[in-house]
């Protein structure tokens, strides 16, 4: 029975991968208004796994809309003013934010709970700050605009991706999706791994993990790294994608929201985010008509979450399957119980 | 040379000394017990060797080094593993799951190789899994391997974090009050495991309450009441001694 | 000038210092951090607007409707969000995020009810006095007044009533107070609804000085986080001191750096306080 839900799994994943990158791009070619909803999806989802990272680590975490306008930001003025191409903008975006994270880490990451959100929190608010006053570098309360599409990745005279034409998402929606593919499989990767079981530790125990030799500050703060690198390269891809940049472009409200989209997915998931994200931006688009309430409706859904799907909505698809195992399991120990007496 | 050296540790809380001028030795080997009425400063000590305190005053050496200043994690990278009065284990994770993060300090491959699964790190992992096998057959944990930690009853819970400890590969054990809250059949079971383990060569530090427990297995007992150790000794000299018979029922026992 | 600067820093601080004690009350009781309680500032203010400033009821008749419609809306909170997490809160995230949800709800719904227009209200009294070199005009010295008259009644009912006992001693231990006979989800529910109402009556004095607009709850949540963080959250002298740290600051910080500036130092030298003392000058330790 095991052997049978592993493969029905595998064929999820490999049902909704080749939908992803093969059918939609396909059937919706002509259609940018599809295309771009999927993209601000994407992007949302490597900006939320960071968010994720942070909450296997046992952080409550609203600061990352903080390293996504870091990230924005620092393409934004090396392709204006510097006129550096974006291929180099988009990976320095995430180091760059991911050496804030760093730096800030060792400070933060000291703090634990309620601190933790409220100094994060702060750091969001305090970024907005930043960009709005530091107005030789950002342009301040005007913001950074027309902000050109990516030009070509050329290397050597190899031309490896071709420039971004306008109006024409396709390269954009690739890019983007390669870019979440790869953030997944290396989340996957890493939270499967030892260091994804010292991840756990931590939220669990961390005074545990340090007696069994765990150096927690270490950990944590490669955790909370990348997350911020997650959050940078989503700034980035953010701000070429809608072409401009605003101090307040990224703000708490948006740090609630990433956190959201974990919560929707279920925080025991890797895929929880991009659930979660996928799932409001497109019934959003869907109910058009009430944009106007967006907000005061992401409220409701918030407090409907917490109310009464706190796991969230992957919590339920396992639900049958995990019961039946559970109940077996009890019977097992049962057995084995009665075995030892 | 003793294997772990207390000199004139002291802590203090605000104006209380809550462990005061403390000075004794372990040997290598040795299973020392360390007793003492209710808020006696027992667990502060562990505390302060394993650094979760940094102590006011004193030094802790530990095999010829000083470790005073050492963060708990390197501690433990030393050789001394501590477990708690309160019970700590990770909850979510399974019994083998449990015992497979404590091996982290026998790790030789670096992290980035468990990230790309390198075949040295493929054989670490084969290694473990036998290793886990051993430890929970040990102390008698091997049929609750895939049982969520959560589930498993307060006794079991209890063996767990000793065989956590073990899985670090200590010299120095520090069991804090292990056998509290068990009944009969489960404080056999602890016993059983720490004699195995003395059998290992692991010198144990054990603070306990248990004083039948406590006298049958110890090769010395370190007594302390109010911060400041009162008796040290062989089990037999303990129990004549006046000060530790005061300290543990009162002055006037006519 | 220094003067000035320091006069209008007590007087910030003392409104502040409401807030604060209101915030640090229900973190305090339920170890809930009330993101909705800049939120509640606002709606306070709003109740001001229309009883006094519309509808033109006397000030103080105002006051006394800020805190009762406060009051309900604390007890609405408690009753039907909070309450229910207490029981099968899996993770501690998840009341934090529900409060997150209860702030955008507020703030979106007052979006929706009241426009995004800004306001403003009559004064209350005209004139100005000088003392010590420094202009303070009547109406921010009733509001000094007032700040500190409510001060100093909430610090001597929770000192002096029963209710007050309960709501410390549910502070310090739920499980214990529970056995001791305390009906404490009553308590819960009085204590959420006193600093929903400390919240509203800050709005409502501060609804002189302030406009009075929908989206003023943001800034004065992370203004209150600001105060509790530098204060120590969960105790009641922290939340004071941090008040009116944080109103003396402000103060300054306007008068030397004047604008945006200000705030982007006090948030960074927030962050920087806290490493060297990550419970505030008070505070008691999460978890």
């Amino acid at each position: 029975m095991i052997n049978k839900n592993r493969l029905l799994g595998k064929l999820n994943f490999y049902i909704i991968g080749i939908a992803y990158l093969i059918i939609i791009p396909v059937v919706f070619y002509n259609s940018p208004y599809i295309l771009s909803i999927i993209i601000n999806a994407s992007i949302l989802s490597c900006i939320s796994l960071g968010v994720w990272l942070t909450f296997v680590i046992g952080r409550i975490n609203i600061g990352q809309a903080a390293f996504v306008g870091i990230g924005g930001y620092t393409t934004a003025v090396l392709l204006t003013k510097f006129g550096i191409s974006f291929w180099i903008c988009l990976p320095l975006s995430g180091i760059i934010a991911a050496l804030l994270s760093l730096i800030l880490g060792f400070a933060l990451l000291r703090l634990k709970g309620v601190y933790f959100a409220m100094i994060t929190l702060t750091l969001t608010a305090l970024m907005n700050l930043v960009f709005l006053n530091a107005i030789f570098i950002t342009n301040g309360p005007n913001g950074i605009m027309n902000i050109k599409r990516p030009g070509a990745l050329i290397i050597g005279s190899f031309t490896i991706i071709p420039p971004f034409g306008e109006g024409n998402y396709i390269p954009f929606y690739y890019l983007v999706a390669f870019i979440l593919v790869i953030c997944l499989v290396s989340i996957w990767r890493l939270y499967n791994s030892r260091i994804g079981w010292i991840f756990q530790s931590l939220r669990q125990s961390e005074t545990l993990a340090q007696s069994i030799g765990i150096n927690i500050v270490k950990y944590r703060i490669v955790a909370y790294t990348i997350c911020g690198f997650l959050g940078g390269i989503g700034g980035s891809l953010f701000t070429v994608y809608i072409q401009n940049i605003f101090p307040e472009s990224f703000k708490i409200v948006d740090s609630i929201y990433y956190m959201l989209y974990c919560f929707l997915g279920g925080l025991d998931y890797i895929f929880g985010p991009v659930v979660g994200a996928f799932l409001l931006i497109i019934s959003f688009e869907l109910l058009r008509s009430i944009q106007r309430y967006q907000e005061l409706i992401y409220a409701i859904i918030m407090i409907g979450v917490m109310l009464w799907l706190p796991n969230g909505i992957l919590s339920l698809k396992f639900y049958r399957t995990i019961k039946i195992r559970k109940e077996k399991k009890i019977g097992d120990l049962r057995q084995k119980m009665k075995k030892r007496e | 040379m003793s294997l772990l050296e207390v000199r004139n540790l002291t802590k203090y809380f605000g104006g209380l000394a809550a462990v005061n001028e403390l000075n004794f030795e372990v040997n290598e080997e040795e299973m020392l017990a360390l007793i003492g009425p209710n808020g006696a400063g027992k667990s502060t000590v562990f505390n302060l060797i394993t650094s979760y305190y940094r102590p006011s005053k004193g030094t802790i050496i530990f095999r010829g080094k000083n470790i005073t200043n050492l963060k708990t994690h390197q501690i433990a990278r030393l050789g001394i593993v501590r477990t708690f009065q309160k019970t700590n284990v990770f909850m979510d994770m399974s019994v083998s799951q449990n015992i497979n993060v404590a091996h982290h300090l026998q790790c030789r491959a670096r992290d980035w190789e468990y990230f790309f699964l390198s075949s040295r790190a493929q054989k670490e992992e084969k290694a473990f899994t036998e290793s886990i096998n051993k430890i929970l057959k040990y102390v008698g944990l091997l049929s609750y391997k895939d049982e969520k930690a959560k589930n498993l009853p307060h006794g079991l819970l209890r063996l767990l974090e000793i065989a956590i400890a073990l899985a670090v590969n200590p010299k120095l054990l520090l069991l804090d009050e292990p056998f509290t809250g068990m009944n009969p059949n489960e404080t056999s079971r602890v016993i059983k495991a720490v004699k195995n383990i003395r059998e290992e060569g692991i010198a144990i530090v054990l603070v306990e309450h248990n004083m039948p427990a406590v006298m049958g297995i110890s090769d010395r007992i370190v007594v302390m009441n109010f911060g400041n150790k009162i008796a040290e000794g062989k089990p037999i000299e303990i129990l004549k001694n006046n000060e530790v018979i005061e300290a543990y029922l009162g002055k006037d026992i006519e | 000038m220094v003067n000035q600067i320091i006069v209008n820093g007590i007087i910030l601080g003392s409104t502040y210092a409401l807030i604060a004690l209101g915030l640090t009350l229900i973190f305090g009781i339920m170890n809930v951090l009330n993101f909705a309680h800049g939120q509640m500032y606002m709606v306070g203010t709003f109740v001001m607007y229309y009883t006094y400033g519309v509808y033109g009821y006397n000030f103080f008749i105002a006051l006394l409707v800020t805190i009762f419609v406060l009051a309900i809306i604390g007890v609405i909170f408690e009753r039907f969000f909070f309450r229910r997490l207490l029981y099968y809160a899996k993770r501690e995230e998840v009341s934090m995020l529900l409060a997150m949800g209860s702030a955008l709800l507020v703030e979106n719904s007052a979006l929706i009810f009241f426009g995004e227009k800004r306001r403003g209200i009559k004064p209350i009294a005209e004139g100005v006095y000088n003392i010590f070199n420094a202009y303070i005009p009547v109406q921010r010295l009733i509001i000094f007044l007032m700040a500190i008259l409510f001060i100093i009644t909430f610090l001597v009912l929770m000192q002096n009533t029963k209710t007050g006992r309960a709501l410390r001693a549910l502070a310090q231990d739920k499980e214990v107070t529970y056995l001791m006979g305390v009906n404490v989800n009553r308590v819960s529910m009085i204590g959420f609804a006193a600093g929903a109402a400390l919240a509203g009556i800050s709005g409502a004095i501060l609804a002189l000085i302030f406009p009075i607009f929908s989206g003023s709850g943001t800034g004065m949540s992370i203004k209150a986080f600001t105060m509790i963080m530098i204060g120590g959250a969960g105790v009641i002298p922290g939340a004071i001191i941090g008040g009116f740290i944080l109103g003396m600051l402000e103060s300054v910080g306007y008068g030397l750096l004047g604008g945006s500036s200000t705030y982007l130092v006090i948030y960074f030298g927030v962050i920087v306080f806290l490493i060297f003392r990550p419970n505030g000058i008070m505070g008691k330790p999460w978890g």
